[in-house]
């Protein structure tokens, strides 16, 4: 196999034959750094032309959070190069950046001007077109402050090699099919994202964070519910468990009055710190299986308890105040229970990382979706060669 | 793949409409089945009047299992089919298809179950907007999606054209409310698009369906998100003296970083149609344009923004800012907004409600540009503006026996997509494509672009039997975006 036609496409600096890499356990034929979003759509038309499978790659903090191609051998098609932030205007609330720009780096801009934007997730390498392919979750989010609820647009490289635009760049849009919804989340198996619209919010007026512990799980979530409830609703809650009982940590933004007096309410203020440990907790590195449970609020507590009744690590935290989430860390041996439990409860379950054994044998997706047959052959019309990604999604798709 | 397919379905043949009609009427769950001329004729539009067309038979079903037979029999006899909700929708979305069955579906209006505690609700289809909100108001929640026309559109109308409303600005249009969605396919089987819960798994076919203007299949049940009734909540109305400095008004409150529940925006026609009308709010006439803005949420942040917004518009010289004193007012200062439409039917027998959204940041200027182009062009222009996220509603009164008058409508109507296009804007902001702009999402998208959605159609409806024709244009190469092509003899916009 011969890289000549990728380095004509890219550059030969732009190409690597590794020979020993791997990506999620698939060899790497060629890794290809395209260097604009036309490249990619030349790389995907030459891939699909010569019978290669590709795997999109930001900076490869979720490659785990997905089934193992059923490809042999894979072109890894990183989109590190294009990292341009065409533009960022407050006024207009809106950014367009390419898909290859870290987080981070727009985040510190926006800011700059105090804006910020929502694609956020507690891996600070993470680039802005992985955060949208993988739909990730930041402990900010909820059902209708998330990843989907901030794309205005998107420029999408399509495995026929052509590039194709949906939605716009304005703030409200119904023209046509969204198409944005569709490629949110859907882990670069319909196209390549190469470019993005993004919402930008205000910077709010005052942040803080509160932190209250409580005997026990039960007694923090049901507090947690309280909060919720109240005039001044958290932007973000959290549940910890403890080594004995558990904490509750919120975050409030908005005006200084607001956010005082709710932060008086919820507990004792503490720094932005142990808000970004929540965070942390949900990305630290996992030995075992990290999982994320999830179904309706009030059937966080039974997950929890599930999760701990297995004999496992017990649950990371618990985010609120809509998600109804918990992310649990388990050993391998008790995974397996946890998953056929949730699967009897029709909770829904994600396999956020295992070693390559244990995903080999479940689906990361959990139990299919009525609607696979659709998703099936969705698949087959935007990717009828199965250039992209191909095994890596719900139901192996 | 589309070597394969079946030729599209030609609908009833003249003659068949009666024995269809009596097999419809023997499947279970169906209450009712319209076929005389003058029972079929309120259907022939929804609220884009211009463009009319007799449906075969309107059916009316009961229950998912009857739309799954309705659908599977209207595919054994190659007919077209197409959901209605209120057919209050204004771009033709719910027009029947030529010799098509209607599948109306107000006898399916149930609310299936309210779960006040993880804020959520199930209901079907025909379940008017309004009365969800007022079901679950005694539990301290609502529903935030708002249209114009929230007393009569219905829940799974709002689904079909992803409708939006003033607190759009605020709460977004209904695609983040919607959680789950039962969905009767064009084949007839039945299926659940995301979950009841949120937490959909793959591709998110929810989000797609949400705004494919029932050509994808017919919602049966939805899933959607109550929000909590803010605890508080203030309504200004702020006059100005000229159009131009209320539209920067605006740009100017939201890089304040204020972001208000809603933000509107009316020229003087239209306050002199609402001041001429019942619905009279008070709204001050010598004003060239008003502000009418919402804030809402917990008192101390309600109090602060209110203060804030008072001193830009004062900056921006309004004449005056009027907060309304108590919930009599606000619903006052509300009743004028909502009744706008139909306050103008003062102003001409007839009304093109246009929709289209630009950077809010260019509002003065296109709004300026419109306003000027309407000018030379003979037309009239009342402006309403969700203006918060600049969405244009640029309502052109006219009369429709007057052949010149209507062309010079038309004219107007493309133009003033053209002008949005240009400034970096699209063609809808709530109000969806249907028929009326369905040839004019070449001014926005290419071929290349269109592509995937036409695949994402050839997923859900690979014999194109659901409501055909609307949405997407054929290819240019194809038919030059013949109308004739798809079925319709007379594309008025």
């Amino acid at each position: 196999m011969s890289a000549a036609p990728f380095q004509e496409i890219v550059g030969p600096d732009h190409v690597r034959c590794p020979e020993a890499e791997a990506l999620d356990g698939t060899p790497v034929s060629f890794a290809v750094r395209p260097g604009n979003a036309e490249e990619v759509a030349d790389c995907l038309a030459e891939a699909r032309e010569r019978g290669f499978a590709v795997v999109p790659v930001g900076s490869g903090t979720k490659l785990e959070q997905a089934n193992r191609t059923d490809a042999a051998g894979v072109v890894r098609l990183e989109l590190s190069r294009l990292d341009r932030i065409e533009s960022l205007d407050p006024r207009e609330g809106v950014a367009v950046v390419q898909a290859g720009v870290r987080i981070d780096a727009l985040e510190s801009r926006a800011r700059e001007q105090r804006v910020r934007t929502l694609i956020q997730t507690p891996h600070s390498a993470a680039t802005v077109g992985g955060t949208i392919a993988a739909a990730a979750l930041a402990p900010e989010h909820s059902l209708d402050r998330r990843v989907a609820c901030e794309v205005l647009g998107l420029q999408t490289a399509l495995a026929d090699g052509t590039l194709a635009r949906s939605g716009g760049r304005v703030v409200k849009n119904v023209t046509g099919f969204d198409l944005v919804r569709l490629y949110t989340g859907s882990l670069g198996t319909l196209g390549v994202l190469t470019e993005a619209v993004l919402r930008l919010r205000p910077v709010p007026e005052a942040r803080a964070i509160a932190r209250r512990y409580y005997p026990n799980l039960e007694a923090a979530l049901s507090a947690a519910r309280e909060l919720i409830c109240a005039p001044s609703a958290p932007a973000g809650l959290a549940v910890v468990p403890g080594e004995t009982g558990a904490s509750l940590v919120s975050l409030y933004e908005g005006v200084a009055a607001e956010v005082r007096e709710a932060v008086r309410a919820a507990g004792e203020a503490v720094d932005d710190a142990e808000w970004d440990a929540v965070g942390a907790r949900m990305v630290a590195p996992s030995k075992g299986v990290r999982l994320r449970l999830a179904a309706r609020p009030t059937d966080t507590l039974e997950i929890a308890r599930a999760v701990e009744a297995d004999g496992g690590r017990g649950a990371l935290c618990v985010l609120l105040p809509v998600p109804g989430i918990v992310i649990a860390d388990l050993t391998v041996r008790c995974a397996g229970p946890v998953l056929a439990r949730a699967a009897r409860e029709g909770w829904a379950s994600v396999i956020e990382s295992a070693p390559p054994e244990f995903r080999a044998e479940v689906d990361v997706f959990g139990p299919a979706p009525s609607a696979l047959p659709l998703m099936r052959a969705l698949k087959s019309r935007f990717d009828p060669d199965r250039v992209l990604a191909p095994g890596r999604f719900v139901g192996r798709i | 793949m589309a070597g394969t397919e079946a030729p599209r379905p030609s609908g009833v043949a003249r003659g068949n409409a009666s024995a269809l009609a009596q097999e419809l009427r023997s499947l279970p769950g169906v209450v009712e089945v319209l076929e005389r001329e003058s029972e079929l004729f309120p259907y022939e539009s929804d609220g884009l009047t211009l463009l009319r067309e007799s449906p075969a038979l309107v059916v009316f079903p009961r229950t998912t299992e009857a739309v799954s037979a309705l659908v599977s029999c209207c595919n054994r006899h190659g007919v077209p089919f197409l959901p209605r909700g209120a057919g209050t929708g204004l771009s033709g979305g719910a027009t029947p298809v030529p010799g098509s069955v209607l599948i109306e579906c107000s006898r399916m209006s149930r609310i299936l179950e309210i779960d006040a505690t993880n804020r959520t609700a199930t209901v079907e289809p025909g379940l008017v907007n309004q009365h969800l909100s007022d079901a679950v108001a005694p539990l301290g929640l609502c529903y935030a999606p708002d249209p114009s026309s929230q007393t009569a559109c219905t829940i799974g109308g709002n689904v079909a054209e992803n409708s939006g409303g003033p607190h759009t600005l605020k709460y977004g249009t209904t695609s983040p409310h919607v959680l789950a969605i039962e969905v009767v396919l064009p084949d007839g089987s039945v299926t659940t698009l995301g979950r009841r819960d949120g937490h959909g798994v793959g591709y998110d076919l929810r989000g797609a369906f949400v705004g494919s203007e029932g050509t994808l299949g017919i919602a049966t049940a939805v899933t959607v998100r109550l929000v909590p009734i803010p605890q508080q909540v203030a309504t200004l109305l702020a006059s100005f003296r000229e159009l131009i400095p209320a539209c920067e008004t605006v740009s100017e409150i939201i890089g304040a970083g204020i972001v208000p529940a809603a933000l509107e925006l009316l020229d003087d026609r239209t306050i002199a149609a609402i001041e001429d009308s019942v619905f009279a709010a008070g709204y001050p006439r010598e004003a060239r344009a008003v502000l009418l803005v919402e804030l809402d949420g917990s008192e101390p942040a309600v109090a602060a923004e209110s203060r804030r917004l008072t001193e830009i518009c004062s900056h921006h010289d309004a004449i005056e800012v009027r907060l309304a004193r108590d919930e009599a007012e606000r619903q006052a200062l509300w009743r004028g907004r909502k009744g706008a439409f139909g306050a103008m039917g003062r102003l001409a027998p007839d009304l093109y409600v246009h929709d289209a959204v630009v950077p809010r940041t260019r509002l003065p200027e296109v709004v300026a540009r419109i306003n000027r182009a309407a000018e030379q062009r003979g037309v009239r222009i009342a402006n309403i503006l969700h203006a918060g996220d600049g969405n244009l509603h640029p309502n052109i009164p006219f009369d429709r026996r007057d052949p010149a008058e209507l062309e010079r409508v038309r004219e107007m109507g493309r133009e003033i997509l053209e002008i949005c296009v240009e400034v970096g804007g699209v063609l809808s902001g709530e109000h969806g494509i249907g028929i009326e702009k369905r040839d004019y999402m070449h001014l926005l998208y290419s071929d290349a672009d269109l592509e995937p959605m036409r695949w994402l159609h050839q997923t859900f409806d690979p014999n194109d039997v659901c409501n055909p024709g609307k949405v997407i244009p054929q290819p240019r190469a194809c038919t030059e975006s013949n109308p004739r092509h798809r079925g319709y003899e007379k594309v008025s916009f």
